[in-house]
């Protein structure tokens, strides 16, 4: 197999970043926005102030819709003979290839969004460090299921 | 973990294998907090006879065999019990009955005890000293004050109380706390290191520390804090057997590789400070000569001139140098470092003596460190890094072995001797260079210091436009020159065996990793690299990472699937 991985993620996370961002977008951004444009007013012009929040919305609303679809087309994983694979980021990229043999342990989230759409995230620790060393989010329960037995550790050393 | 006083608790002096712990008893809190104020007393009884015959006779560390069980008054192993357990144990591993600490710990443990009391309440006891100016207060202080040093007593008391460590089926148990209690089960396999530690106390009772490390864990700091020298080497010896099961003599056989004088000690120190702490001072003394006398500081500031300014740099310089020099001889002297056929140890200090072992299939990563004072010295250093998360005096440790003062010359021998495996080989490698476009990516760790340097020089100094552009673009000379030199000296090299990295003109720093230590490897882009088409290659291993120098993206991709094949082929 080659070293650039090929599946990808269920198109239904578009939705799940889409949504989750949108909420954060209405609930925090807008109202923190709103809150401190007397106080950009106060500092610059009020035409000024405005452009400085169209700007701060206008990012946040990229992030919110056209970044999950990129974050979709960009995300990649396989599982192959002995590691597993993932490419990920759109503008920071990373290729990541992780031992199954040094797999320490395997958790499943899933969010209230994710549970609505029937989505779950897997996260692979190794004995690196103390954060997760894959994420492979916008997994079916089934695939998320299946992955977790294909990814169980294999016997070996740790190397610690 | 806390425990409803109600609810049965483990036994305090459980039976030393699976067999007898269905015949333990289970005792609630007051017995077990009776039970251990008993104890005490039979200790404390003996300690009032002749010291050495105690610590002989009522060694924490009876190996079970001892004659010494059967005249435990409290009779909680039966000594014909522990002898089957004992030959049983033979096959498994060693078995070592429940010790406790010295009762000298106690005076051993108070100050540092004490001291992480003050600096847990530092900001209240700041405020009672600061904010007493009347007889009534003053009184409410003193309580306060009485308060803070009565609980650190407490503390030490209980620690030494309650802390009880055994050896059953070759793993070490240590068992902890009151109302919190705590048991701590240590395979000797996911042991990281073992340290001991001898300071000044220690040395006047004759005790010493044993710190023992497996990976990912910074809570282990003062686990056995004092231990007679017998019982601390029994215990390191257990350890070492059951780890290996076996114990020939000849793994014993013991390899000097290194000493190091005091002359190489005061360069290490020499080489150490850097321009960096000298500013830091500088600007603190500056700082508080202003806030504690401004107009003083004012006076200093309108007669400075270029002498009086060389003068006070040069005495900054001196006495940072000193200071340094003074710390390498108290951690480094009468360093010596040897092999065993599985260990390495470390020993060093002048007042405070560590002696720290390290097994050679431990170590995760040895970095070759070469700051540019240290390189024109003739010298560099070698740091060895394993799993650990260790904690020496309050700070984290990054590297659990450190050799200060090694030649070149030495070098390859000193790391064929620590590891042989991943060495041999790769200190003969044809090495890589890094993308020729990585220049641009180094530049900019050498731009940005040079930007704030000129920030400095413009906002202090205020230069005529003429002289400032002459100081930007000298500046910019030097970034140039440091951003090639340091490109000619990165390089990588990946054997069949190891992987060697090499970054930095300055602080240089050489890597070199067992490949069997990785646990992943990844390769990363940002938006910079993107447009360049270069990717930033990392392998990480238990407890840290090390990066590659920049290589394109195709290159970073071979890299992975060539570090893959160890994989397959595990």
């Amino acid at each position: 197999m080659s070293a650039i991985p090929k599946t990808q993620l269920d198109p239904n996370i578009t939705f799940a970043w889409i949504f989750g961002r949108l909420f954060r977008f209405i609930l925090i951004t807008l109202p923190m926005t709103a809150l401190s444009m007397p106080l950009l007013i106060w500092m610059f012009k009020w035409k000024v102030a405005l452009v400085l929040a169209g700007i701060y919305l206008a990012y946040h609303l990229t992030f919110a819709l056209i970044w999950p679809v990129l974050e979709y087309r960009f995300f990649r994983y396989d599982v192959r003979e002995k590691d597993f694979l993932v490419q990920q980021g759109v503008l920071f990229r990373r290729s990541s290839a992780i031992p199954l043999h040094r797999i320490q342990h395997i958790d499943t989230h899933q969010g209230p969004i994710d549970r609505l759409l029937g989505l779950s995230t897997l996260l692979l620790y190794t004995a690196s460090g103390v954060t997760a060393d894959g994420t492979i989010p916008g997994l079916t329960e089934s695939d998320a299921q299946e992955l977790r037995d294909a990814l169980s550790r294999r016997e070996g050393d740790d190397g610690v | 973990m806390s425990k409803d006083p109600a609810e049965p608790t483990e036994p305090t002096v459980p039976s030393p294998t699976p067999t007898s712990e269905k015949e333990s008893t289970v005792v609630s809190f007051e017995q077990t907090l009776k039970h251990t104020l008993e104890q005490t007393e039979h200790v404390e009884e003996i300690a009032q006879e002749d010291l050495p015959t105690e610590i002989e006779e009522h060694s924490a560390l009876s190996i079970a065999t001892n004659t010494d069980l059967s005249e435990d008054p409290q009779g909680h192993v039966e000594p014909a019990l522990v002898e089957e357990d004992y030959n049983d144990a033979s096959d498994t591993g060693d078995t070592i009955e429940w010790g406790r600490l010295h009762p000298y710990s106690l005076l051993i443990n108070l100050l540092p005890q004490m001291g992480r009391t003050i600096q847990n309440a530092w900001p209240l006891l700041l405020f009672i000293i600061v904010g007493s100016n009347d007889d009534a207060s003053q009184v409410v202080d003193s309580i306060f004050v009485l308060f803070f040093v009565g609980l650190s007593i407490l503390r030490t008391f209980i620690h030494f109380l309650t802390l009880r460590y055994s050896m059953q089926d070759g793993k070490l148990i240590v068992k902890m706390g009151l109302i919190f209690r705590q048991a701590r089960t240590l395979d000797p396999e996911r042991i990281q290191n073992i340290e001991i530690t001898q300071n000044l106390l220690h040395k006047y009772f004759d005790l010493v520390e044993l710190r023992i490390e497996t990976a990912g864990d910074a809570s282990t700091k003062g686990l056995l804090s004092a231990l007679s020298h017998e019982d601390a080497q029994t215990l390191k010896q257990a350890l070492q057997r059951s780890k290996r099961h076996t114990s020939t003599e000849d793994e014993r056989d013991i390899h000097p590789i290194k000493t190091q004088s005091w002359g190489e000690l005061i360069l290490f120190g020499f080489s150490k400070r850097t321009v960096g702490t000298i500013l830091i001072l500088s600007a603190v003394l500056s700082e508080a000569t202003t806030i504690v006398d401004p107009q003083e500081a004012q006076a200093i500031a309108s007669s400075m001139n270029l002498t009086l300014f060389t003068g006070f740099v040069a005495v900054s310089f001196s006495v940072a140098w000193l200071w340094s020099a003074l710390q390498a001889i108290l951690r480094f002297h009468r360093l010596e470092v040897r092999t065993a056929q599985e260990e390495i140890s470390i020993e060093s200090g002048l007042i405070t003596r560590r002696s720290i072992e390290i097994p050679r299939h431990k170590i995760q990563i040895i970095e070759w460190f070469e700051p540019w004072l240290r390189r024109q010295m003739g010298y560099g250093s070698i740091y060895l890094e394993t799993a650990a998360l260790g904690l020496a005096d309050g700070q984290l440790r990054k590297a659990e072995g450190v050799i200060p003062m090694v030649t070149r010359d030495e070098m390859p021998d000193i790391l064929e001797s620590i590891a042989p495996r991943t060495s041999r080989e790769i200190l003969n490698m044809q090495t890589h260079a890094p993308h020729k476009l990585a220049r641009l990516p180094i530049s900019t760790g050498y731009l940005f210091p040079y930007c704030l340097a000129l920030t400095f020089v413009g906002w202090s100094v205020q230069p005529t436009m003429t002289v400032l552009s002459l100081i930007a673009f000298l500046g910019l000379l030097v970034v140039v020159g440091l951003t090639e030199l340091d490109f000619r000296k990165q390089m990588w090299a990946i054997t069949d065996t190891a992987i060697l990295s090499r970054v930095g003109y300055l602080n240089r720093r050489t890597w070199i990793l067992d490949r069997q230590k990785i646990q992943n490897v990844y390769y990363e882009q940002g938006p910079t690299l993107q447009v360049l088409g270069l990717a930033r290659v990392v392998i990480d291993v238990a407890g840290s990472a090390i990066d590659l120098p920049l290589v394109d993206v195709q290159e970073a991709q071979a890299i992975l699937e060539l570090i893959r094949e160890e994989w397959l082929a595990a």
